[in-house]
């Protein structure tokens, strides 16, 4: 130990023929499985924050990588044909991974980059009489802790192949649900054997591992470079013809799509079809159950939407669709202050509840923003960027109620957010003993405790151990650090922290500065 | 009960008669096999649809439709409907990986009454081709499109006749299906990929990645130089790839004119193009119409892009680096005119006069995967013809005259009969193409004095002079069904010809010149305006 420190004392900044002083930001890469070296990965230095690309190189035999680099803050990419990983993942699913400070007294010559190789999910989808089934739509939803709170995302889908196989690769490690929908070959085209009486079956959804309920799925827990493999067997059971009728405007044109209820809120999608008006679409081999559909069309007068639960019960049913204008939605953001500027590269999101997806459009010089058409539902409104969040959020057009709003089509929304500059910042390290504490997660807590996603914040700390909370609303706040992720939206996960968490003010725009140590 | 019907139409007295008298039934059984192997196929469905009756009798058109009922073969291929009424039906088999049954042996009219036994329905096995892409050290190469195509001649020009792309997975495992017996193409092409778009106020960069030259199986990076796979009917032929993976570079820049938020589509052309190429992989900002292009390997292209109406093409280069500040302005399509002028008016006293009229159809150069042939769309004899939405590029005009032949076609002071691509440049109208038509012209027709085990002949008539809208082709065919193979060509430019017969369904691409150079045995024929040929033609060998 001692000699190694000995040796970091040696390293001096070289100083390059321009004169500028660089640093060297060098390593290995390891596979975190065996620890053996990493040969051929494309190491790429990009500036953090940006996506602008500095340096890039490929590891050697021996795995390792060399840059020499200025004063800086970079975030370090390894990738490898189509997959790639960031610098300081402490597991192979999520995580921000650390930036890589360089400067005098900074150790960036020895990185270690743990690899978390990728793997892969295949299997074989047959029907009842072994045979392979083709066209089956393979699922995978993903169970990942992100932005404190543990969430469900739909990740991939791909159709079994003329032997009925699937596979999904190169993909992370992590836990993952599989869903299967398909409809039986004689049902569909060219077959179309679907109005010849004793053939009008469908296929119930599957889920890992090979079940038919899906509270009953289980997670399929996926090492990194592991082969899952996941084979399924399909029923066929008496099943429905579901007619879909469209209306609300002339000359419309689309998709609809039939969701099954699927796990943990993420609808395992059953079918889709495209339609036009006045043909409407038919869904055949429908297994009883729940379904939601969601229809997105365009016609002469604009974007129209719309979404409709319906329970197939009987051997058909019937739905008709009146699709409503997409919501438009703008507005404009003003200056708490009166007379203030609104900076530039603020921005304004929309963020799905159910989906987690979202679009953010940019807020103009004079204040005003706008979206594209958008879909429906129950949308959270935010404010970010430059410093600002939102103080105050009126909305025009919808339902509006604890910053949510209700879309369900034909509205127009106009949002007015009243753009609040009093916040503050938080810096500091986080030390193991003397060394930097590098990967650790800081998390600042709203108090008293909020589920809020825009109030609750967390960083993972860069190589020198430092972290950086850039824009804190004012306010008071628990800070705390741990080695491992933190669930801090969850109020009970939360609570284990809190006692042993520092109180933090935040005033508007003050800096405050604090040094955490881990065990 | 039967003087009830006394008084109606026969017919029906006849059909109630039959029901009254509880009709027998009969059934109908057989086999399916597969036609390459001759093994009997399980869980095929079969279908049998009833044509026995009329579609409609008066009142009774409801039970008298056409019905079809449905089961499936056994685990040796066997299938039985009975309870059947006497007549016409149609039994069909179908399955997947199997082409559809449309095909004749997949299909049978059979008769009941009395009963039919012993049906045997063959299907046609469908094939695949599959592979692995390795790169020179052995690794899977992952995300590669292989495309998978045929070829076909159409109005005497090479078309893709089926075309897919089959993405490698994460072992470099490719697999092509469905596949119809045939010779395919078999190409491994760049990275997956479209233009993704995305919405930002600043550029997104990418980092650096590794990249190859498209290849063909058996080698080379044209189509020409490659070997096709022969594929029969349900065979699996591997076709693996060994890829040569170099450093590849970026282009950026930004689109004029661009609309926002919506897609565009990226050709990066090579110097020497292929005839199919997938388009690139590209990241397109919505917002500001800025693009990078990925995996470009150095070399000299023709960056085209096309969004809706508007294209634009720049040339670039690139060597060692990435290449950034392209910048591409898109130019609106054009609509180009088209006048005809008929010259010649005069014709014989007493002679009906005859509708002359000629049309002008615009086929693009390069890449099949985006050709779409324009032709005009107003009607003959209108005055204001013209052939609309003309993206800039290169295209080659085709005319085609009925009634009379082209004596020149012009573009300015292009002609296009010596000289027939039209380059369509961006941003500056299109001179009007010009066709000068002459009524009448020379008639070559006559007979092929050879069988062929096939239909017919395909006549091939290529002129021997520059001034001209040919070569033309035309099917051989038999007056009243019988006799000799006989073909008709009229309307022909006075002029030098020769002629070809090729055994029909050897669908060639007779317009390119260095095609019609490798045949032999042609006769040749001189015509004059007015003038009609009789020959007598031998068999032509390619």
């Amino acid at each position: 130990m001692k000699a190694l420190r000995l040796l970091f004392a040696c390293i001096l900044p070289l100083v390059s023929l321009q004169g500028a002083a660089t640093y060297p930001v060098a390593g290995v890469v390891i596979d975190a499985a065996t620890g053996s070296p990493m040969p051929s990965v494309r190491m790429t230095v990009m500036t953090t924050g940006t996506s602008d690309i500095v340096s890039s190189a490929v590891t050697g035999k021996d795995g390792r990588f060399s840059f020499a680099l200025p004063r800086g803050k970079y975030n370090l990419l390894a990738s490898s044909q189509e997959y790639q990983q960031i610098y300081g993942l402490t597991r192979p699913s999520g995580g921000a991974g650390s930036s890589i400070i360089t400067g005098e007294g900074q150790d960036t010559a020895h990185l270690i980059f743990r690899w978390f190789r990728p793997g892969s999910i295949s299997g074989r989808v047959r029907d009842e009489s072994g045979e392979p089934v083709e066209f089956a739509r393979v699922q995978l939803v993903r169970s990942i802790m992100a932005s404190g709170r543990r969430t469900t995302q739909f990740f991939a889908e791909t159709m079994t192949n003329d032997l009925g196989e699937y596979r999904f690769g190169p993909i992370p490690g992590g836990e993952f649900y599989v869903a299967v929908t398909a409809e039986p070959w004689y049902v569909s085209l060219p077959f179309n054997g679907r109005n010849i009486s004793g053939l009008d079956n469908g296929f119930s959804p599957l889920y890992y591992p090979n079940i038919t309920d899906a509270a009953r799925a289980s997670v399929l827990q996926l090492k990194p470079g592991e082969e899952a493999r996941a084979d399924f067997t399909l029923v066929a059971v008496p099943s429905a013809t579901v007619k879909v009728e469209f209306s609300g405007a002339d000359n419309l044109a689309g998709t609809v799509y039939l969701t099954g209820q699927g796990i943990a809120g993420v609808g395992t999608l059953q079918r889709q079809q495209s339609f036009g008006k006045p043909v409407g679409a038919t869904f055949s081999g429908i297994p009883p159950g729940s379904y939601v559909l969601t229809a997105t069309a365009t016609a002469p007068a604009g974007r129209f939407v719309a979404v409709q639960t319906i329970d197939v019960t009987g051997p058909s049913a019937n739905c008709a669709l009146l699709m409503r204008p997409a919501p438009k939605i703008s507005g404009t953001v003003r200056m708490k202050e009166p007379g203030q500027r609104i900076p530039s590269g603020a921005y304004v999101t929309v963020l799905d509840e159910t989906s987690r997806n979202g679009s953010s459009a940019p807020v103009k010089p004079d204040g005003s923003f706008q979206f594209g058409p958008g879909g429906l539902g129950r949308v959270k409104v935010s404010l970010s960027g430059s410093g600002l969040f939102a103080s105050e959020v009126h909305v025009e057009g919808a339902e509006f109620h604890d910053g949510v709003m209700e879309l369900a089509g034909g509205e127009t929304v106009n949002i007015t957010l009243v753009a609040s500059d009093e916040t503050g910042r938080l810096m500091g390290f986080a030390v193991r003993g003397e060394r930097p504490a590098e990967g650790a997660i800081v998390v600042l807590a709203s108090v008293p405790a909020s589920g809020d996603p825009f109030r609750n914040y967390s960083f993972q700390t860069d190589s020198d151990g430092s972290f950086d909370f850039e824009t804190v609303r004012a306010g008071e706040y628990a800070l705390f650090a741990a080695n491992e992720d933190v669930e801090y939206l969850n109020p009970k996960e939360l609570a284990r922290y809190l006692p042993t968490a520092k109180k933090i003010t935040i005033e508007p725009h003050g800096v405050v500065t604090e040094r955490l140590v881990l065990r | 009960m039967r003087t009830y019907w006394v008084g109606l139409l026969p017919w029906l007295i006849l059909a109630a008669s039959a029901v009254a008298q509880e009709e027998p039934t009969y059934s109908v059984a057989g086999r399916v096999t597969n036609s390459a192997t001759g093994v009997p196929i399980r869980r095929a469905l079969v279908q049998i649809t009833d044509r026995s009756l009329p579609s409609s009798i008066g009142s009774r058109a409801e039970t008298a439709r056409t019905t079809t009922r449905a089961t499936f073969t056994d685990d040796f291929g066997d299938f039985r409907f009975s309870g059947l009424p006497p007549g016409l039906c149609s039994v069909g088999a179908s399955k997947p990986g199997f082409a559809a049954d449309t095909v004749l042996s997949a299909r049978r009219e059979v008769k009941l009454g009395p009963s039919v036994e012993d049906v045997e329905l063959q299907l046609s096995p469908l094939g695949a081709i599959t592979g692995t892409v390795l790169d020179q050290d052995g690794r899977p190469v992952i995300g590669v499109r292989v495309l998978v195509f045929s070829l076909k001649a159409d109005d005497g020009n090479l078309q893709i006749g089926s075309f897919r792309a089959w993405p490698t997975d994460d072992r470099g495992v490719y697999r092509a299906s469905s596949l119809e017996p045939g010779s395919y193409y078999v190409k491994a092409d760049i990275r997956a990929g479209e233009a993704s778009m995305y919405i930002s106020a600043t550029m997104r960069k990418s980092p650096p990645h590794e990249g190859f030259a498209p290849v063909y199986f058996g080698g080379g990076s044209k189509y020409n130089s490659a070997k096709p796979v022969r594929l029969d009917p349900g065979a699996t032929v591997r076709a693996d790839f060994a890829l040569t993976v170099l450093p590849a570079f970026k282009v950026r820049g930004s689109i004029g004119n661009y609309v926002n938020r919506r897609s565009a589509v990226f050709e990066l052309v090579g110097a020497d193009p292929d005839l199919l190429d997938w388009n690139s992989k590209v990241l397109l900002n919505g917002d500001t119409g800025e693009f990078e292009i990925q995996d470009v390997l150095p070399g000299a292209y023709t960056l085209r892009i096309t969004q809706d109406q508007a294209r634009a093409e720049v040339r670039l280069a690139v060597a060692g680096s990435d290449l950034d500040g392209v910048v591409a302005r898109l130019s609106p399509a054009v609509d180009i005119p088209v006048l005809t002028q008929i010259t010649d008016l005069t014709t014989s006293p007493g002679a009906k006069p005859r509708p002359v009229a000629c049309e002008v159809s615009l086929q693009p150069l390069g890449n099949l995967l985006y050709s779409k042939v324009l032709m005009e769309g107003g009607l003959p004899f209108q005055p204001d013809r013209k052939i609309s939405s003309v993206l800039p590029g290169a295209y080659r005009a085709a005319i085609t005259c009925s009634g009379g032949y082209a004596r020149y076609a012009t573009a300015g002071s292009q002609n296009l009969l010596t000289s027939p691509v039209l380059s369509v440049q961006p941003g500056v109208s299109p001179l009007p193409i010009q066709i000068a038509v002459s009524p009448g012209g020379g008639k070559i027709s006559g007979m092929v004095n050879e069988e062929v085990s096939s239909a017919g002949w395909m006549i091939l008539l290529a002129p021997q002079f520059p001034q001209s809208t040919g070569p033309y082709a035309q099917r051989s065919y038999r007056r009243g069904g019988a006799g000799p193979a006989v073909f008709n060509f009229s309307n022909l430019a006075p002029g030098s010809y020769t002629l070809y017969a090729l055994p029909e369904g050897t669908e060639v691409e007779y317009r390119n010149p260095a095609f019609l150079a490798t045949l032999t045995g042609g006769v040749s024929v001189l015509v004059g305006d007015g003038e009609t040929k009789e020959v007598t033609i031998g068999s032509s060998v390619r």
